[in-house]
């Protein structure tokens, strides 16, 4: 049976990674943060989260946003999902 | 399976650290002559040899046991990830407890600044795929925020445990750290932040290195060292993820921290022993935060109370149940390969009471454990006798 999963969840833990690395290449940020989300489906999910590391408040709730990472040889883009506290920086209580 | 009469009767290591200079083969190599010679064997005395590592070109394993000759013993690559060492040891134990030959030799090894310096790629998954662009201090760093939250504990307690494994470390000349002086909570705080709320001295450094163990039949062992107490290999355990609801499908290299548990229950069981016949243990501490979670999975207090069993120094030298007496992964390295050989060296050395200023008094049982990507767990009892 297929379960479709929602683009919210809570989030169960988190960090901040500072070194400047995303993947095999060097990011242009200082650092990224990681986490945990407990999605209502059942899953718990781990992504890399948007925000600094300021934003995150275990359990807070999160939603899914895509990020374009490069474009592949044929000029499509490649992205991947992470979470951000849901209503913006701050996230919504 | 337990293991049956079974013997470490060689150890050898080099000392970890960073060998730009220096190759694969010299440090392989330097290790298992060291082992080789600990034992007072040749290699036409080994029936069959493990081989360990994580990052090298296919065929390593087997060109590098040639420097040791030709004697045509079978020779098996094994690689899990961090836990490497320590599954290349358990194949050879089950080699000799099952009968299939009487001398076996684990051998790891390992540049791990190579891999550091190099594409990035390597952890086991292509570019850009969801795994790789979260690395190894994230995870770890996962599992102590959800500490902090749950139970209260203060960063202090991880820099507190890192202290403890730099100073170990020392103490240690194998290795790879070894400060000058001795090392405070309050500078481990101060040291770069690598990930909330880990920070650079509370992080394994990359290391290179080689470490080596061989095992053999218990009567052999006697014959060969009549005046040496035995090193035997009672139990090993090896686990991958079991599920239970909320684990994490996507994204980790590490599973869940109850791996530790069941792994350890697992290897007690087989061993016919328990955490309270423990003397000494050697962890998977790549962060140190890491430790903490284990003196609770390993059952050596209970579940909330690893704190307690920290800030009443149980677990340094002299402690109840000392940790990392080598220094750790913190301190002494973590090459990837010969790390958990690197545990075995220690436990060979502490059950015998030759580890010098290190030596656990009356150390009688010693534990080994790993973690390893993808993800897996060893947990590994040994016993003087």
């Amino acid at each position: 049976m297929d379960v479709f999963l929602g683009p919210r969840g809570h989030l169960y833990t988190w960090t901040y990674a500072h070194f400047p690395l995303f993947g095999s290449r060097r990011a242009d940020v200082g650092g990224y943060g990681v986490g945990q989300v407990d999605l209502p489906e059942g899953p718990r999910v781990q992504a890399v989260l948007s925000g600094g590391p300021g934003d995150f408040r275990i359990g807070m709730e999160m939603e899914l946003e895509l990020e374009v990472l490069r474009e592949n040889s044929k000029g499509e883009e490649v992205v991947i999902f992470r979470f951000r506290p849901a209503g913006g920086p701050g996230g919504a209580e | 399976m337990k293991l049956e009469g079974v013997s470490v009767i060689g150890v050898g290591m080099t000392r970890f650290g960073a060998y730009r200079d220096r190759t694969l083969v010299e440090l392989a190599r330097e290790a298992g002559l060291r082992a080789l010679d600990d034992a007072g064997i040749s290699l036409r005395d080994v029936g069959e040899a493990f081989v360990g590592y994580m990052q090298a070109t296919p065929m390593a394993g087997i060109k590098i046991m040639k420097e040791f000759g030709l004697t045509g013993l079978p020779v098996t690559h094994v690689e899990n990830a961090s836990a490497t060492g320590l599954i290349a040891f358990r194949e050879a134990a089950h080699a000799v407890s099952s009968g299939r030959c009487n001398v076996a030799m684990a051998l790891g090894f390992e540049k791990m600044t190579e891999l550091a310096s190099g594409s990035g790629q390597g952890r086991g998954v292509g570019r850009d795929s969801i795994d790789s662009v979260i690395l190894p201090a994230a995870y770890f760093a996962l599992w102590a925020v959800r500490r902090m939250h749950e139970r209260g504990t203060k960063p202090e307690h991880f820099a507190r445990i890192a202290a403890k494994n730099w100073n170990a470390g020392a103490r240690n000349p194998w290795s790879h750290r070894q400060a000058d002086h001795r090392v405070t909570i309050e500078e481990v705080l101060a040291s770069p932040k690598v990930a909330e709320p880990l920070t650079a001295m509370m992080s394994c450094p990359v290391s290179d290195g080689a470490a080596c163990a061989i095992v053999a039949r218990k009567d052999l062992a006697r014959r060969l060292k009549p005046d040496r107490p035995l090193v035997v290999p009672l139990s090993s355990s090896l686990q991958t993820e079991t599920y239970t609801r909320g684990h994490t499908f996507l994204g980790p290299v590490v599973g869940p921290p109850s791996m530790t548990r069941d792994a350890a229950l697992q290897a007690y069981e087989e061993a016919g022993l328990g955490p309270s016949d423990v003397n000494i243990a050697l962890v998977h501490d790549a962060f140190a935060n890491e430790e903490l979670e284990y003196y609770e999975l390993l059952g050596f207090c209970s579940p909330g109370d690893a704190e307690k069993l920290l800030e009443a120094g149980e677990t340094e030298p002299g402690g109840r149940i000392p940790f990392n007496t080598d220094g750790g992964l913190i301190a002494r390295g973590h090459p990837g390969g010969p790390t958990g050989l690197a545990q075995i060296h220690e436990l060979a050395l502490q059950l015998r009471g030759e580890a010098g200023v290190r030596q656990v008094e009356g150390a009688r049982v010693g534990l080994a454990h790993l973690v390893g990507g993808g993800s897996v767990c060893t947990v590994n009892l040994l016993r003087r006798e």
